[in-house]
């Protein structure tokens, strides 16, 4: 239940006749199944959404965007997931851009923010480290200058689709000497550079989507500093608090609701369709309802002109509930998949089963709570947020 | 059913524990039988033979150490915590069908063989559904004194690598009796699956597969089978998944105390220290599940039997998928990691779920047990 103006009624119908036409039956059928991406299906659809004038909904128009309000990026991506179909390209369109259109010299806002919204080159996010993971500012991967260029030495890990990225944005230590938040900057640099060498990590799913990045003394311009050196922290925190409209993954989840319904229904369980199983009925229900509460969470801080510290905090809340109650929907999924939902695809990938892909998806989501600041740092920042506010 | 004393219980478990340590561990032993084809045995079954476990819950009559529920839970639990994955269980839980089913002359002649490691049994029950279809049936039909078996089974574990499937078939005049089938005949199609915790799984399509009926499918003894065969499974998945939990607690805790983030160790700070507390809570829990597992199988009225074990199957399911979540979650990005032991417990977990039915399949059988009672 959410009164929505005309004018937003009218995009969603506008987007959802562009998924309609645009986005490939075989492609949308892969991620329905809880397949990933390949880089050509993320180029090819970033290129789609460009030429519609949507490869960008959160940049303003004057750099290629959309220039959506905040509402009607929430449209553009809960049409997307519903779909599903992908999001503009994580890296580059909803990180790297906004940070270059805030922080980056002219020069680079006119050499990049074409190149990031055509697909012309991808991006992939080096922030973790081995050491450094819900504690990041203490990174320590060390870029030294050395007339117009920085050396760059260290590790990254965790870094999602860094085996076909072009190009990487790394923070990086540039004042060994300074507190810990105070020596970072943010460097772009090129996957192709000598001494770059990425190393596979094969996470629990049995897939491989995940990195370990090592840089061997890697050279790389000066030019492709953003903003100020030792700045690079505030750089990021601007960033990660750009995932705002997507962290709660409201429409990510209800579409994976929907699935679980549609498969339920198909499936027989004790003599009838498990769909009408009291069990299964009451679950599916219960997350129907939170999710309702949740999108409403959602719209409320979008709309609230609240101080920083509250859009803060609202994050962290969107982030935590919205994680649980996508893993319970997960959950959900795997129990109705069963066995077959438990396969690993063979050497030519799954068979054509639709409920095969299910189990490893399941396994995958576990990785939800941990990224983009496991949960339990989330609620150690909202417990501060209470404290501090509470009179 | 008899049992094994205390003290010989507990140094088969010792001597099991050893074993697996010296022989199968994660790295250099459990993680090489990921590479196994669908055919072929996996290489701690000879080591659990080479133990003589294969006659755990043998009458010594037939070459057995005589033990019961308590000594294969005991094993279970082991087996568990090493994430062991091979038919060893099922041919346990087959040897238990023809003790109480078989002729006199089929136990003379497989119950040795079992014991010596010469015979595996895979059970095909109807442990998945196909989308948009009823459940799996298989009929036999005798015909010049020769049973023969048509229908489907979606997911029968190690049915490639085992030597004959027991299968519960429907006859002619409804009965549903045991029917031991070899695995490799032509009239036995197998459409091999590896799940994601390493174990195969086939589906199987009888076309007329000819097999030999455990006694008499006509008799009481038949479905007596059925529900030993369900109890026992219970009781020893709720002690393999206990075994699995305990081994990821302590993992954890060992993670905790090493790890360090903002200038301390993880196990310092108070939320994960609650964390692991409720934990521990989860295992006790799970603990005491296995024991009412294991007194369901031996209770004397079958509906207190049911619900006893569904109880526990309950109880135990949710407790330690959830210490498993945990175990994961506390390890951080490393415990999504294939590399590390701890991402592989939960997902031999979830296999066990689903081969149990877990949670939902626990409720609805006591919902049932409620309403007929």
């Amino acid at each position: 239940m959410r009164a929505e103006s005309e004018a937003l009624q009218a995009l969603r119908q506008e987007i959802r006749a562009f998924l309609d036409t645009e986005m490939d039956q075989e492609f949308r059928t892969r991620l329905r199944r809880g397949e990933f991406p390949k880089r050509d299906d993320l180029v090819s659809w970033q290129r789609k959404l460009c030429k519609r004038g949507w490869g960008a909904p959160n940049w303003p128009k004057e750099f290629g965007g959309a220039g959506w309000s905040d509402f009607e990026q929430l449209v553009f991506l809960e049409e997307c997931s519903a779909a599903p179909a992908p999001a503009p390209h994580v890296f580059n369109v909803t990180m790297l851009g906004p940070v270059l259109i805030k922080f980056g010299s002219p020069v680079q806002r006119e050499l990049w923010l074409p190149k990031l919204l055509s697909a012309e080159v991808l991006f992939c996010q080096g922030f973790s480290e081995t050491g450094s993971g819900s504690d990041l500012a203490s990174l320590r991967m060390a870029a030294m200058r050395e007339g117009d260029e920085y050396v760059v030495h260290g590790q990254k890990i965790w870094t999602t689709s860094a085996h076909y990225a072009d190009w990487i944005f790394c923070l990086v230590r540039t004042d060994p000497a300074a507190k810990k938040q105070q020596g970072i900057s943010f460097l772009l640099i090129d996957m192709k550079s000598p001494g770059v060498t990425v190393r596979p990590i094969i996470s629990i799913d049995g897939r491989h989507s995940l990195n370990e990045v090592f840089f061997d003394n890697v050279r790389v311009p000066a030019a492709n500093l953003v903003g100020e050196e030792n700045r690079g922290w505030d750089y990021a925190r601007f960033l990660l608090g750009n995932e705002r409209a997507s962290i709660a993954g409201v429409a990510r989840t209800r579409e994976r609701l929907a699935y679980a319904r549609e498969l339920a229904s198909r499936t027989t369980r004790n003599g009838g369709p498990l769909s009408d199983d009291p069990g299964f009925r009451s679950r599916s229900l219960r997350l129907e309802a939170e999710l309702e509460a949740l999108d409403r969470t959602q719209y409320r801080l979008l709309g609230e002109q609240s101080a920083p510290a509250e859009r803060v905090a609202g994050a962290s809340v969107l982030k935590v509930k919205g994680t649980e109650l996508f893993q319970r929907t997960m959950d959900l999924l795997a129990d109705v998949a069963g066995t077959t939902g438990l396969r690993l695809p063979g050497e030519a990938g799954f068979d054509e089963d639709p409920r095969e892909p299910l189990g490893v998806a399941h396994l995958y989501s576990r990785a939800a709570s941990i990224y983009g600041g496991a949960n339990e740092v989330q609620k150690n920042i909202l417990a501060k947020h209470v404290f501090d506010t509470t009179p | 059913m008899t049992e094994l004393s205390r003290e010989d219980s507990a140094s088969l478990a010792e001597a099991l524990c050893k074993a697996l340590q010296e022989q199968y561990a994660f790295a250099s032993g459990r993680k090489l039988e990921l590479a196994n084809g669908p055919g072929q045995p996996p290489a701690v079954s000879a080591l659990l033979s080479g133990l003589g476990l294969n006659g755990l819950m043998l009458p010594e009559i037939h070459g057995g150490f005589g033990g019961g529920v308590a000594d294969l839970q005991r094993v279970q639990r082991e087996l568990g915590r090493a994430l062991v994955v091979a038919p060893w269980f099922d041919s346990m839980l087959a040897a238990q069908a023809v003790l109480l089913a078989g002729a006199p002359g089929q136990q003379r002649e497989l119950l040795p063989a079992l014991v010596e490691g010469n015979l595996s049994i895979a059970l095909a029950l109807d442990t998945g559904t196909a989308l948009d279809g009823a459940g799996q049936v298989v009929t036999a039909k005798q015909e010049n004194a020769v049973w023969h078996l048509k229908g489907t089974r979606s997911s029968v574990f190690h049915a490639g690598s085992v030597d004959q499937l027991l299968v519960p078939a429907t006859t002619s005049d409804g009965n549903v009796g045991w029917f031991l089938v070899p695995a490799k005949q032509a009239e036995v199609r197998q459409r091999a699956h590896r799940l994601v915790d390493g174990s195969w799984t086939a589906e199987l399509a009888f076309d007329g597969a000819q097999g030999e009926c455990l006694g008499s499918p006509e008799v009481a003894s038949q479905a007596a089978a059925s529900r030993l065969i369900h109890l026992l499974s219970i009781a020893g998945r709720c002690a393999e998944a206990l075994g699995a939990a305990e081994a990821a607690l302590e993992m954890t805790v060992q993670y905790l105390r090493t790890r360090k983030q903002f200038g301390q160790a993880l196990g310092d700070y108070q939320a994960l220290r609650h964390r692991v507390a409720e934990m521990y809570i989860a295992l006790e829990q799970a603990r005491s599940s296995v024991e009412l597992a294991a007194e369901a199988v031996q209770a004397k009225d079958p509906g207190e039997a049911r619900r006893c074990s569904a109880q526990a199957q309950l109880v135990a399911s949710e407790a330690v998928t959830w210490v498993l979540q945990q175990a994961i979650q506390l390890h951080g990005g490393m415990g999504m990691t294939e590399e590390l032991a701890v991402g592989h417990y939960y997902r031999r977990m979830l296999v066990l779920n689903a081969l149990t039915g877990g949670v939902p399949g626990a409720l609805a059988n006591l919902a049932q047990e409620e309403a007929s009672a």
